[in-house]
């Protein structure tokens, strides 16, 4: 794990109680399928707990089952304490999911941890990605953590246990209160503004998963108003968490972007600067076909960012003022490419910028391609003689 | 005597006469439409597609689930062929089809490994003539290609296995279906409740007779498989746009009208053989600003042709180019104009942003 001004030494401490994240309570949870041990399956579970406490019990009791459709095999039976009865979705289109209603007035959770069990006869039915959302209205979902992993197997009736902190991320689609640690997804940009005039004290990352991991901050540690930018752990570790203090009031999550990583994501360079005049320019030079670039500085409308290759804006903090700016990046065949921030102002604020490669982004405006292929028919100069058939038949 | 005729005449309809080719497809990229777009996978279990030809096999994803390709580039016919590869006895149904609807002529191999012929409105299936079974093998592939006459109250449906030159089974009457009057799209459906990994590879759509098009022929498809001459749309490796199944999280974009980029391709099989038709497909998407159309086409090492540019969603769906000839010399392709061969009249498929 890299982690670079982890200035927060007591950030550990906080992993274990703060693993519930900030999502609360809410009537309706469910577990939204979107890949199943093999495709082409409609989705099934035996039974399914929801925890609210990692290894506590089940709370989903004392409500209704709720499913995105049957095929007869109804959402109650997942919830029967009877492995031989199953809920199993009308089709294989996915997804599919099944969820749980705890009535008009009642809420519970989070839901930090699931145990699926799978039918006894059809582990091909059961998930290898899904996603754990919640409602209050039983129509609008937000989701809060998922599980993707293509390498997990599914026997017969086995009974699997999914776990938000030994999980893959968070889809952080709410923000409590500063301080609070975040769980984020494998490439994530966050960019973190105080609004109020004090300083953030310290900011910290960590990751609570095992093996190598990968997260990088930036702080502007001498500057009235601050930033962190932080990009997520490759997608085969465990969760990452941000956790950013010090800000004690009236921040805004400015912006947010997720994309997705190729290979394992590295930073190929770092550069700070800080030359003690203005403007201070950084400037990075990068052989990957595509990065992210994190760059922070002060509140300076003369921010100025520029490349060789073409880059797009992904998230920036307060507006055209580029407190903190993060751009994707395109390199053409063998070539290098330069990329250069400039600070504004005349402040002398530090300056920083990190070039983040293996990523792939949403992209933010024009069109994009995932599949193209070119089909050919080709005929053969000597076709194949035509062959007798053993029966025929004639209707009319 | 009279037998040696009929396979005389056979032979020279389908080399003698340029089949004009209104439809190809292999993957799910190729049926994009209709209620549940379409599934591409590979199992080896089941011989999914003939080396050299095809990546895997498309069926419709799973029991009563059905996808439609995009309109034929030519229009509406109401005679054609259906040529395709059957990776077993796979129980999908595979035919033509009216766009916007699912009001449609069909054939299905069961899973008893007979044949038959049908009609249906997306509601009711009516089997039109079923063969004996054991018809067709669980593995490997059997050609199979599929007649429709004059579709309407008077037509004529055959099917014909592995290029016999008599139909396993013929039906004659009235095949049409709700209002429309003629098919301009291919479907494929699963009517049953199987749920497998199998399906049709190389489904051809042609105004002639494709039982010729088996054995050493077929249909080729040309996977991007290295970076071309230029990129200039961002992300632009190959492997963000070759996946056999459908992946929209890795992609390649761009925002800047006339951006190209450009890839090699996989090789076509070795012999000698002519090139009757080369079709692009792609799929794409647009945001709510910039740019949002996209052209298909090649670069030659010198210039590019393409397609007409054409408008992408806002979800991601498919495009299609079709190049019935050469577009550089405007005459029949050759086997060494296109594929892997390191020749410099080899073509680079060319993305081209548009407007």
């Amino acid at each position: 794990m890299k982690i670079k001004l982890c200035l927060f030494a007591g950030l550990i401490s906080l992993l274990v109680p703060c693993a519930a994240f900030a999502q609360g309570a809410h009537r309706y949870w469910r577990v939204n399928v979107t890949q199943t041990y093999t495709s082409g399956n409609q989705v099934s579970c035996a039974e399914l707990e929801l925890h609210s406490v990692i290894g506590g019990p089940n709370v989903a009791t004392g409500g209704t089952p709720i499913a995105s459709s049957n095929d007869g095999d109804t959402p109650d039976r997942c919830f029967d304490g009877n492995p031989s009865t199953y809920w199993a979705s009308a089709t294989s289109t996915l997804p599919q999911w099944i969820g749980y209603d705890w009535g008009s007035g009642n809420t519970a959770g989070p839901i930090v941890e699931i145990k699926w069990t799978a039918r006894n006869c059809c582990q091909a039915q059961e998930p290898i990605a899904f996603d754990v959302d919640y409602s209050d209205n039983g129509s609008i979902w937000t989701a809060t953590w998922y599980y993707n992993n293509p390498a997990l197997t599914w026997t017969a009736s086995q009974s699997i246990t999914f776990t938000l902190s030994v999980t893959q991320g968070f889809v952080q689609v709410g923000i409590g209160p500063i301080g609070t640690i975040y769980s984020v997804p494998a490439g994530t940009l966050l960019v973190y503004t105080c609004k109020s005039e004090s300083s953030i004290s310290s900011l910290s990352l960590t990751d609570s998963g095992t093996g190598a991991s990968f997260a990088e901050a930036l702080i502007d540690s001498g500057h009235a108003n601050n930033v962190a930018i932080y990009y997520g752990t490759t997608a085969s570790m465990g969760l990452p968490n941000v956790s950013v203090t010090g800000c004690p009031n009236n921040y805004t999550l400015t912006s947010l972007a997720s994309f997705a990583e190729s290979g394992t994501p590295a930073v190929e360079e770092t550069n700070s600067c800080y030359n003690g005049a203005s403007p201070s320019t950084c400037s990075i030079t990068t052989t990957s076909a595509s990065a992210i670039f994190s760059a922070q500085a002060g509140f300076h409308s003369n921010n100025i960012w520029s490349a060789n290759y073409p880059t797009t804006l992904l998230a920036q903090a307060n507006g055209s003022d580029a407190l903190a700016v993060g751009y994707q990046g395109a390199r053409a065949g063998s070539n290098t490419a330069s990329y250069n921030f400039t600070q504004g102002g005349t402040d002398n604020a530090p300056l920083e910028l990190v070039a983040f490669t293996n990523v792939e982004l949403p992209w933010t405006a024009g069109i994009a391609v995932s599949k193209a292929n070119v089909y050919a028919v080709i005929q053969s100069s000597a076709p194949p003689p035509p062959t007798k058939i053993r029966h025929s038949a004639t209707i009319q | 005597m009279k037998r040696l005729v009929l396979l005389s005449f056979a032979f020279a309809l389908a080399v003698g006469a340029q089949a004009q080719i209104l439809w190809t497809g292999a993957e799910d990229i190729d049926f994009p439409n209709g209620p549940n777009p379409a599934c591409t996978s590979t199992n080896s279990t089941y011989s999914a597609d003939r080396p050299g030809f095809g990546r895997g096999i498309v069926n419709s994803c799973g029991a009563g689930l059905t996808a439609r390709s995009l309109a034929f580039p030519g229009g509406a016919v109401t005679s054609a062929w259906v040529h395709a590869q059957s990776t077993g006895d796979n129980d999908f149904l595979l035919g033509l089809v009216k766009s916007g609807t699912l009001n449609s002529v069909l054939f299905q191999v069961q899973e008893n490994g007979a044949v038959s012929l049908s009609k249906w409105d997306g509601t009711t299936l009516t089997v039109l003539g079923t063969s004996a079974t054991g018809i067709i093998p669980t593995a490997p592939t059997t050609q199979l290609d599929f007649q429709i006459q004059n579709y309407g109250a008077s037509c004529v449906l055959k099917i014909y296995v592995n290029a016999s030159s008599s139909a396993l089974l013929s039906y004659s009457g009235n095949c049409a279906v709700g209002s429309n009057t003629n098919l301009d799209a291919a479907i494929i459906s699963q009517y049953g409740d199987v749920y497998n990994n199998e399906g049709y590879s190389e489904i051809i759509v042609s105004s002639a007779d494709t039982r010729a098009l088996g054995g050493t022929s077929g249909l080729v498809t040309l996977a991007p498989n290295a970076n071309g001459a230029l990129q200039q749309w961002i992300m632009p490796g190959y492997q963000n746009i070759n996946p056999i199944s459908i992946n929209d999280s890795n992609f390649t974009n761009d925002n800047t009208a006339g951006d190209m980029t450009r890839y090699k391709m996989t090789c076509l099989p070795s012999g000698t053989f002519s090139i009757l038709d080369v079709r692009v497909i792609a799929r794409g998407a647009k945001q709510t600003s910039g740019i949002t159309s996209v052209a298909l086409g090649f670069y030659n090492g010198t210039s590019d042709q393409l397609g007409a540019s054409q408008g992408l969603a806002a979800s991601f769906g498919s495009v299609e180019s079709d190049f019935a000839e050469n577009p550089f010399t405007s005459a029949p392709w050759q086997a060494s104009d296109i594929g892997c061969s390191s020749s410099s009249t080899t073509l680079n498929l060319e993305l081209k942003s548009g407007s």
